[in-house]
C-alpha cells in the first residue's frame, strides 16, 4: 500500500487555469448576453451575416390553444405565458399578426414594430357559432331549462350552440316545473334596464324636441336633466369611459399618461414613417458585422403622440345599445341593429369587430361577469369562449 | 490563571491581541474599530438598496447588472461545484484508506492527543456518543487525554454527567479531565470559546506540565459535543501533521458532515446542515482561503503562543485562526483533511423550533463577520505580513461576507426590481421583457448543480436504518428543490441580521444550539 493518498488536492495551476478560463468567459459572453437581452441579433442564415436591431410583441389571448401567425407564418418558438405570447426577434417595421383557434373568429391586426421595443396588443377570438346557455322562468325535475315554444317544428336557437341540455315543449302546463331564479333575477333587470331606456328615450325626444341636437341644451328643464343624467348612457370603469356622442360610440381615457392604455398613445406619425422607410430599404451590407439601417430609438426618445378619445367602429350601423365587456376595458360590447357585436377599442391599423350573438330586436345586459341577450325566442347567457367539454 | 506573557509570541503581547469589539479599544483605534464594525452591514444595505434605487432611476443599468451578475453567478457555481465534486473524490478516497497504515512510516508513538469537549447542558445521549466513538478510534487510547470542559452554570446535572463518562471510560484513555469554568468572569462572553481556553490552561497545569508532556508533541483536538468521530481520524491527523510543512505553524480541519441525526432530522434541516458540508468541502480544494470552522485540531504549542481561544467574542473557532496568523507574522495556514467528522444536524422536537433553531444558528455562524474588523484593525499594524497579502485576505474576507448576504437576495428576489419600478420607459422595452427569461434561464442552468449536490449527498448518507424506508432516498434527493429558499432564509436573512447588529453596536451573545436526538417514528 502506498504511503500516501492517490487522490491528490487540486493543484493550483489547474484551479488558476480554470478561473481565467471562467473569467474570460464572463468577460467575452456579458456583452453577447446585453446585446442579445436589448432585441439585437445576428442573423447566421442571411447571404450576407448582419446584426439586426430587432423588437417585439407581447400578444394576450384568452384562447389557450390560439396559434399565432406573423406574416402569415404560425410562430412556434415563442414565449407562452399563461395568457400571453412573447414574440421577439422581429425585425422593425410593419407586420401583419393573426391570431386564430378553431371555432373561433380570426383577430388580424397590422402593427409597427420598433426596434428595442415591444408592442403590446390584447387579441380576442370569438365562437363563430354563438355558444349559449339557456336561462329560462322554469326547469323539469331532472334540472334541465325548458324552453316554452310555439310549435313543435320550432327550433329555439337554431343558429347557437347551448352548452346545456335543454326540454322544448309546447306545453304552457307549468305546475310540475321549478321556478328559475336567476332567470327572475335576470329578467327584473332585463325590465328594469327597459324602464331606464324608455325613459332616456323620452328625455331624448324631449330634448330634440327643443334642440335638435344630441345632448342637453340650455333650455331643457332642470328635472329634465337631473332625469337624463340618471338615465345616462356613459359608463366608466378603471378610469376609461363609454359614452355616446352624435350618434358614435367613444371610449375615453381619464387616466394619467402613465396609466393610459398603451394604445391611445401611438408613436408619432413621423416615426413610423422613418422606421417604415428604413426597413423597406435597408440595403444589404458589405460588412458581414455592418448593422442593418434600422431607426432605433431610446425609449425617452420616443415621440409619443397620446388621444384621449377613441371612436369605436359601429361597422356605419346604428348603434343600440353598447357597455364594456365584462372585466375588460380594452372591449366593447355593442349592439348594432343585427346583433350582438365586440369591439376593441384598440384602433391601431383598425379595429377587429366580432359578432358574438346574432339578432334584431335583442336586448342586452351584463351582471356579475355574466353577458345575458333576450330575444323573442327567450334569454340566454351568451359566451365569449367555447365551453370546454 | 496564567500571569506571564513571556511565552506568548510577540504580536500576541499586544494589549488589543484579543480585541472583542470596540468598546474594548479606546482612541483612534476605538473609532476605527468601529467603522470596521459599520462597514459590512453598511455594505451589504448599501448594495441592497442600491440596486432597488438604481432600478427605479437607471433601470437599464439595473438591468444590465442583474444579467450580468445572473451569469457571474452561474460561472461562480460552475467554478464551485468542480472544488466541490473533486473534494468529494478525495473525501471518499481518504475514507477508504488506512490511515494507521500510513501513518506508520512515522515515529509518532510520543504525540498525545488533547480531545477538548466543551459542553453545556447537551443531555448524556449526545455526550456519551461521542465518547463511544473516541473510544473505538483506531489509535492508541493511552495517548489520548478527554477534557470534559463543563460551565459552573450549567448547573450539577452537567458535573454528573461529566462524572458519569470520567467513570465508563476512565480505563480507556490515558486521562479524563473535568474541568468547570466559573461563571461570569470579567471581560468574558459566556461560550465555547471561554470554557475552551480555561479548559486548555486546566490540562496545561495538571495533566501536561505534571507529566512533562511537551507542548510541541500535543496535539488539540477541540471538538463540539455531538462530534462523533470517524475510527481512522486521529491517524488521518497524525499523518497530516507529519506531512505538513510547517506542522506547528499549521491547524487542522476536517469535513463537518452532520450525519449522526441525519434520517431524523427535517429536510429543511438536512439541506441547510448538507450545504454547510459541500462549504467545506469547497473550501478544502482552496487552503489558502480556508480559516478554522468549528471541529478541528492544532498544536496545544500554538495555542500557547496566542493564549487560547478568545473569551470575549462569539466565533472562536475562526477567530483562532486570525489569531494564529497574526502572530506568527503572518506564516500559519490550514492543512485540510478532507476527511470527516458527523455532527447533528439541527433538530428540534417541533418545525417551527426548528427553523427558529437554524436561523440562530446561522446567524451566529455569519457573526463571523467580527472576524473582518479584527483582521483590518490589526492588518494597520501587523506590517510582518506582507502588503500584498494583507489585501488580498481583507478583499477575500470582506467578498465573502459580503456576498454570503447580499447574492442570494439580488439573485432571487431583487432581479426582478427592474421590472417593477422602472417606469413605463423601460417597461416597454425588449430588454424589460427579456431580463426576467434571461435570468431565470441561467439561473435553471446554475441550479443543475443541485443535481450534483443531490447526488453527492446521497453518497454521503450514513446506512439506511431499517425504519426508514426505501423511498426517503426519493426525498432525500428531491429536497434540495429548496436551496434557493434555504440560500436566503438560513444564510442571507441570518448573515444580514448579523451585519446589522454588528453595524448598529447590537453585540451578540454565544447561542448554543440544542442537540437532541429525535426518536424515528413510524
Amino acid at each position: 500500500m502506498p504511503f500516501e493518498p492517490q487522490v491528490k488536492p487540486l493543484s493550483l495551476l489547474r484551479r488558476k487555469i480554470l478561473l481565467w478560463f471562467l473569467m474570460t468567459f464572463f468577460v467575452l459572453a456579458l456583452p453577447i448576453f446585453i446585446f442579445y437581452a436589448t432585441g439585437y441579433r445576428y442573423n447566421f442564415w442571411a447571404d450576407v451575416p448582419t446584426i439586426t436591431a430587432t423588437g417585439g410583441i407581447y400578444i394576450t389571448s384568452t384562447l389557450p390553444d390560439a396559434s399565432i401567425h406573423v406574416n402569415e407564418e404560425v410562430i412556434t418558438n415563442a414565449r407562452t405565458f399563461r395568457n400571453a405570447t412573447y414574440l421577439q426577434g422581429l425585425d422593425a417595421g410593419v407586420h401583419r399578426i393573426h391570431v386564430q383557434s378553431p371555432g373561433a373568429e380570426t383577430w388580424v391586426k397590422e402593427l409597427t414594430v420598433l426596434a428595442h421595443i415591444v408592442t403590446e396588443v390584447e387579441s380576442f377570438n370569438m365562437p363563430r357559432i354563438p355558444q349559449v346557455r339557456p336561462v329560462t322562468p322554469y326547469s323539469n325535475s331532472d334540472g334541465l331549462p325548458v324552453v316554452i315554444v310555439p310549435s313543435t317544428t320550432t327550433v329555439p336557437f337554431a343558429f347557437a350552440s347551448s352548452s346545456v341540455e335543454f326540454v322544448a315543449t309546447t306545453s304552457r302546463a307549468t305546475s310540475s316545473l321549478s321556478m328559475n331564479r336567476e332567470y327572475a333575477r335576470v329578467a327584473a333587470l332585463f325590465s328594469d334596464k327597459a324602464s331606464t331606456t324608455a325613459l332616456r328615450a323620452r328625455l331624448m325626444a324631449e330634448i330634440a324636441s327643443t334642440t335638435a341636437r344630441f345632448g342637453p341644451a340650455a333650455t331643457t328643464s332642470t328635472s329634465t336633466l337631473a332625469l337624463l343624467q340618471s338615465a345616462t348612457t356613459t359608463i366608466v370603469s378603471d378610469d376609461v369611459m363609454l359614452f355616446e356622442a352624435g350618434g358614435e360610440v367613444y371610449v375615453k381615457a381619464l387616466g394619467s399618461r402613465r396609466t393610459v392604455p398603451l394604445y391611445f398613445c401611438a408613436v408619432a406619425q413621423a416615426v413610423i414613417q422613418q422606421t417604415e422607410a428604413a426597413a423597406a430599404s435597408k440595403k444589404t451590407p458589405t460588412n458581414p458585422t455592418e448593422i442593418a439601417e434600422v431607426i432605433e430609438f431610446a425609449p425617452g426618445d420616443l415621440e409619443r403622440e397620446c388621444r384621449t378619445t377613441i371612436r369605436i367602429d359601429r361597422k356605419w350601423q346604428s348603434v343600440v345599445d353598447f357597455m364594456f365587456m365584462p372585466n375588460d376595458t380594452n372591449l366593447v360590447l355593442m349592439q348594432l341593429t343585427d346583433g350582438l357585436y365586440v369591439v376593441e377599442v384598440d384602433d391601431r391599423s383598425w379595429q377587429n369587430v366580432q359578432l358574438l350573438y346574432p339578432g334584431s330586436n335583442l336586448s342586452i345586459l351584463t351582471d356579475s361577469g355574466r353577458i345575458y341577450a333576450s330575444s323573442t325566442e327567450g334569454v340566454v347567457e351568451v359566451y365569449t369562449e367555447i365551453p370546454s367539454l | 490563571m496564567e500571569q506571564s506573557d513571556a511565552h506568548l509570541l510577540p504580536y500576541a503581547r499586544r494589549p488589543d491581541f484579543h480585541v472583542g469589539r470596540a468598546t474594548e479599544l479606546t482612541g483612534r483605534a476605538r473609532v476605527w474599530y468601529r467603522v470596521f464594525e459599520i462597514i459590512p452591514g453598511l455594505a451589504s444595505w448599501g448594495t441592497l438598496i442600491g440596486v432597488i434605487v438604481l432600478s427605479i432611476y437607471f433601470p437599464f443599468f439595473a438591468a444590465y447588472f442583474v444579467i450580468g451578475f445572473a451569469l457571474y453567478w452561474l460561472l461562480k457555481t460552475a467554478f464551485l461545484s468542480f472544488h466541490l465534486r473533486h473534494n468529494w473524490k478525495r473525501l471518499r478516497h481518504h475514507l477508504s484508506l488506512d490511515w494507521q497504515v500510513l501513518a506508520s512510516r512515522f515515529d509518532y508513538g510520543h504525540i498525545h492527543h488533547v480531545i477538548l469537549l466543551p459542553f453545556y447542558k447537551e443531555p448524556q445521549e449526545v455526550i456519551a456518543a461521542t465518547m463511544a466513538s473516541l473510544a473505538a478510534v483506531k489509535y492508541d487510547c493511552s495517548r489520548i487525554i478527554v477534557v470534559l470542559a463543563t460551565e459552573e452554570r450549567a448547573g450539577s446535572e452537567a458535573q454528573v454527567i461529566a462524572a458519569a463518562m470520567k467513570a465508563q471510560y476512565a480505563d480507556t484513555f490515558g486521562e479524563i479531565l473535568i474541568t468547570t469554568h466559573p461563571a461570569a468572569v470579567p471581560g468574558e462572553l459566556a461560550g465555547k470559546g471561554s470554557n475552551a481556553s480555561y479548559a486548555a490552561e486546566e490540562v496545561r497545569t495538571k495533566v501536561l506540565d505534571a507529566r512533562g508532556i511537551r507542548y510541541d508533541e500535543t496535539l488539540v483536538s477541540i471538538f463540539d459535543i455531538d462530534t462523533v468521530l470517524y475510527p481512522d481520524y486521529l491517524n488521518c491527523l497524525i499523518w497530516h501533521f507529519f506531512t505538513a510543512r510547517h506542522p506547528l505553524k499549521s491547524s487542522y480541519q476536517p469535513v463537518p458532515i452532520f450525519n449522526n441525526n441525519i434520517w431524523n432530522a427535517p429536510a429543511i434541516s438536512r439541506v441547510v446542515a448538507m450545504s454547510s458540508t459541500f462549504w467545506e468541502m469547497v473550501q478544502q480544494e482552496r487552503p489558502e482561503r480556508m480559516a478554522t470552522f468549528s471541529s478541528h485540531s492544532v498544536s496545544f504549542q500554538a495555542l500557547y503562543e496566542v493564549g487560547y481561544w478568545q473569551r470575549n467574542m462569539v466565533s472562536e473557532d475562526s477567530r483562532i485562526y486570525w489569531n494564529l496568523l497574526l502572530a506568527n507574522d503572518g506564516k500559519y495556514n490550514v492543512v485540510p483533511l478532507s476527511y470527516p467528522v458527523s455532527m447533528d444536524a439541527n433538530a428540534a422536537p417541533t418545525l417551527f423550533k426548528t427553523i427558529g433553531q437554524i436561523y440562530r444558528q446561522h446567524r451566529r455562524w455569519t457573526y463571523g463577520v467580527e472576524n473582518l474588523c479584527y483582521i483590518l484593525h490589526h492588518f494597520r499594524y501587523q506590517t510582518a505580513i506582507p502588503l500584498g497579502k494583507r489585501i488580498t485576505i481583507a478583499l477575500r474576507q470582506a467578498e465573502g461576507y459580503w456576498s454570503l448576504v447580499t447574492n442570494p437576495i439580488m439573485l432571487f428576489i431583487l432581479g426582478w426590481t427592474p421590472i417593477f419600478l422602472g417606469g413605463q420607459d423601460f417597461h416597454q422595452t425588449v430588454l424589460s421583457y427579456n431580463l426576467p427569461i434571461i435570468v431565470r434561464d441561467l439561473l435553471i442552468l446554475a441550479m443543475f448543480g443541485l443535481v450534483v449536490s443531490s447526488m453527492i449527498s446521497l453518497t454521503l448518507l450514513p446506512p439506511r436504518p431499517k425504519e426508514a424506508g426505501r423511498w426517503r432516498y426519493i426525498v432525500l434527493a428531491l429536497q434540495w428543490i429548496m436551496v434557493p429558499a434555504t440560500m436566503i432564509i438560513f444564510s442571507a436573512i441570518p448573515g444580514l441580521d448579523a451585519q446589522t447588529r454588528l453595524m448598529l453596536g447590537k453585540y451578540m451573545g454565544f447561542w448554543v444550539t440544542p442537540k437532541v436526538r429525535i426518536k424515528e417514528t413510524s
